[in-house]
């Protein structure tokens, strides 16, 4: 078997770096031009230099998503965005038009992934953009398990399936309800989600149902159940959904997937509950398992507003740690009290507790909780605490 | 410029005929999404004959999303597309390209994604696969569609500029979901009598639709072109008129305004605020901090 590569959001250099060292293969990012996923934190060129150059030393790659479906007045200034991108040396383009297909294939020697904007639902169309010069296909996520296996029986190029994170209920790329109900249009970066608003179904003579009630809202995806089969279906890669996410989230799910992969591929799989369970504690939207098991019945559907809160908080993250004191100092990024027992994931080790009793200031001040949002905290712990580590409350 | 619209009764081919029809538009009874009214194999050898009897055109209305499970069903449906006289072979998925090649009908197909093609490198892209035409991207301005065609080679171009926009394509059945969950038993498939409202918002009304493909959902106002077509006519080859969920009194009132513009403020009479303009006239802008 060969492992496949685990393929991690990040809409910030915070994220990538994230993303990386807990385990992802490669990272997605969005430059300010051409991508989807206007309000993620977009990368400007030197960022994407800075993303490039940590991805590389660590032997891992960088995507850029160019997947708008450009308009005429966008498409000035691809030519030279691209070459810029090929000069900083990042892995692949993501795109979707043909236009950006054309240009990335004749003026650059970058390879090119096919945006799920094409959404690509059968082989003979993957082959097709194979044939044409696509390094790889994304496929769209209306697919079954047994879809993506015929898929990945008769293809000639790499293939990636999203496994984790939020889904489009229509299919990518054919959807105007933003456009039409917000003026913002979804396929050049500005969807409003309409499609999660509430509405009451009608008929020409009467409601059908309460007021506010239908939805079209989809659960996130999560292929916890399915992971293994994709892996013995020889997917090349799969995709973490989520450039808008919090690092924590992002750590968490590409720990947890990193975790099972690697497991899998050694033979030392935990029961599912685990993986399940370690999700859970960064997973805020209720999950399901999209299409995985065939169309979508209502259990894939959202229909009530209930969050499932994170059954840890996330409270600080990892900057650095004094052996010889044995002090750690974290980054808060949630309030948090002293003499809690908190959770530690690390990139590479299982989860582990630790009790933390006394907390300080920077200037050593004895602190009663951290209130205050990115302070330095320091505690004493026999356990090395490593930059981006993150650290969790343990809820009773 | 032809007026292309749907078939949907054998019987009034010859009227719609009179009312300025070029092109008749059939849909399949296994891959034609979002209609009411199907022809099999054998009604299309028969009424392909009739239409063209009459000298008009025939196209096949190919708009469901192809699975890997279709893929066989597709082959030998254009296996029976090479033995009959159509004219054209309007699809939705670019997955029918690679099938069409191979059985050496992609000269008569028109891409018509309803996004997808929006800017004035698409046409030269599809013109290079030797295809019929596109239809122009439902959510572009009148000024872009205007540079388009000013921009395009030898390549039709076509508008879909009446009737009905549909706004969203799912593989969903989410109408039959909402139903289980609420343990409701109202019939839902195939029904035109169905919309969704987002109370909040004026004018919220939107048109949704359930079939073996999937959901549908659509504008709350129909489109119309009156004002537009007269640019149209010299620049754009298929003018289509989208028939779901119209009338048949209205579709023949819709026919009847295009060849005769006079009736244009006795048609907005009668369908008092039912249209608009779609977004001939409606940048839908980017959100201003993408743009650096």
């Amino acid at each position: 078997m060969i492992k496949p590569e685990l393929l991690a959001p990040a809409g910030d250099l915070e994220k990538l770096k994230i993303a990386l060292l807990y385990g992802a293969d490669a990272v997605y990012i969005g430059g300010t031009s051409f991508s989807l996923r206007a309000r993620a934190s977009n990368f400007k060129l030197e960022s994407i230099a800075k993303a490039v150059e940590f991805a590389h030393d660590l032997g891992k790659k960088v995507y850029v998503t160019a997947n708008m479906i450009p308009h005429n007045e966008d498409l000035a200034g691809l030519d030279e965005y691209l070459l810029e991108l090929e000069k900083i040396g990042v892995d692949a383009i993501i795109a979707a038009s043909p236009y950006i297909i054309d240009r990335v294939l004749s003026k650059t020697t970058l390879p090119v992934h096919l945006s799920t904007q094409q959404s690509v639902t059968n082989s003979l169309l993957a082959n097709y953009w194979f044939d044409y010069g696509i390094e790889r296909v994304v496929l769209a996520r209306e697919m079954s398990i047994e879809d993506i296996k015929m898929i990945g029986d008769n293809v000639k190029g790499e293939i990636e399936v999203f496994i984790h994170g939020g889904m489009c209920v229509s299919y990518s790329g054919r959807c105007t309800l933003s456009n039409t109900m917000t003026d913002r249009d979804a396929n050049r970066g500005g969807c409003a989600h309409s499609c999660r608003w509430h509405y009451t179904l009608h008929s020409f003579d009467n409601q059908i149902g309460q007021t506010d009630e239908f939805r079209m809202s989809s659960k996130d995806l999560d292929s916890i159940e399915y992971l293994t089969q994709l892996m013995d279906i020889g997917v090349s890669s799969l995709k973490i959904e989520g450039r808008m996410k919090s690092a924590h989230y992002i750590a968490t799910i590409v720990y947890v997937y990193r975790m099972m992969i690697d497991d899998y591929y050694n033979r030392e799989m935990k029961p599912l509950e685990y993986y399940r369970n370690e999700i859970q504690k960064a997973e805020n939207r209720k999950t399901s398992h999209g299409f995985f098991a065939g169309i979508t019945t209502p259990e894939q559907q959202l229909y009530s507003d209930e969050f499932t809160l994170p059954n840890q908080d996330f409270i600080a993250i990892g900057l650095n740690y004094n052996h010889e004191s044995m002090i750690a100092t974290v980054e808060q990024r949630n309030n948090f009290k002293a003499n809690i027992t908190v959770e530690i994931i690390s990139p590479g080790l299982l989860p582990f507790h630790i009790q933390i009793n006394e907390i300080w200031d920077e200037e050593g001040n004895l602190l009663e909780a951290a209130r205050h949002p990115l302070q330095r905290i320091k505690f004493k712990t026999p356990f090395p605490i490593k930059r981006y580590d993150m650290i969790r409350m343990v809820k009773s | 410029m032809n007026i292309v619209t749907n078939l949907y009764y054998e019987h009034e081919i010859e009227d719609l005929i009179k009312l300025g029809v070029d092109v008749f538009l059939l849909n399949t009874d296994c891959l034609t999404t979002r209609s009411t009214s199907f022809f099999s194999c054998d009604d299309i050898h028969r009424i392909s004959k009739l239409i063209h009897h009459n000298k008009k055109l025939v196209y096949i209305n190919l708009n469901s999303m192809i699975h890997e499970n279709d893929l066989l069903i597709v082959k030998s449906y254009f296996e029976f597309l090479q033995s009959v006289d159509i004219d054209g072979i309007v699809i939705f998925d670019w997955s029918y390209y690679p099938i069409a090649k191979n059985y050496g009908l992609e000269s008569k197909l028109i891409f018509q994604p309803g996004t997808l093609t929006t800017n004035l490198y698409d046409p030269w892209f599809y013109e290079s696969k030797n295809i019929k035409g596109i239809t122009l991207a439902r959510e572009i301005t009148l000024d872009s569609i205007s540079t388009i065609i000013q921009n395009k080679k030898n390549i039709e171009l076509s508008i879909v500029g009446h009737g009905f926009q549909p706004m969203f394509y799912s593989r969903r059945p989410l109408i039959k979901n909402f139903l289980l969950e609420k343990n409701l038993t109202e019939p839902f498939y195939n029904r035109t009598d169905l919309y969704i409202e987002e109370t909040t918002r004026e004018n919220s009304q939107y048109p949704i639709f359930e079939d073996k493909f999937g959901t549908h959902i659509f504008r709350c106002k129909k489109l119309e072109s009156f004002k537009e077509i007269m640019y149209f006519k010299s620049y754009i080859s298929d003018f289509f008129i989208e028939r779901f969920m119209l009338s048949d009194e209205e579709l023949f009132d819709s026919l009847k305004t295009y060849q005769c513009p006079s009736l244009v403020t006795f048609f907005h009479e009668k369908y008092n605020k039912q249209y608009d303009s779609g977004f001939y006239y409606k940048q839908t802008n980017l959100r201003p901090e993408v743009k650096e």
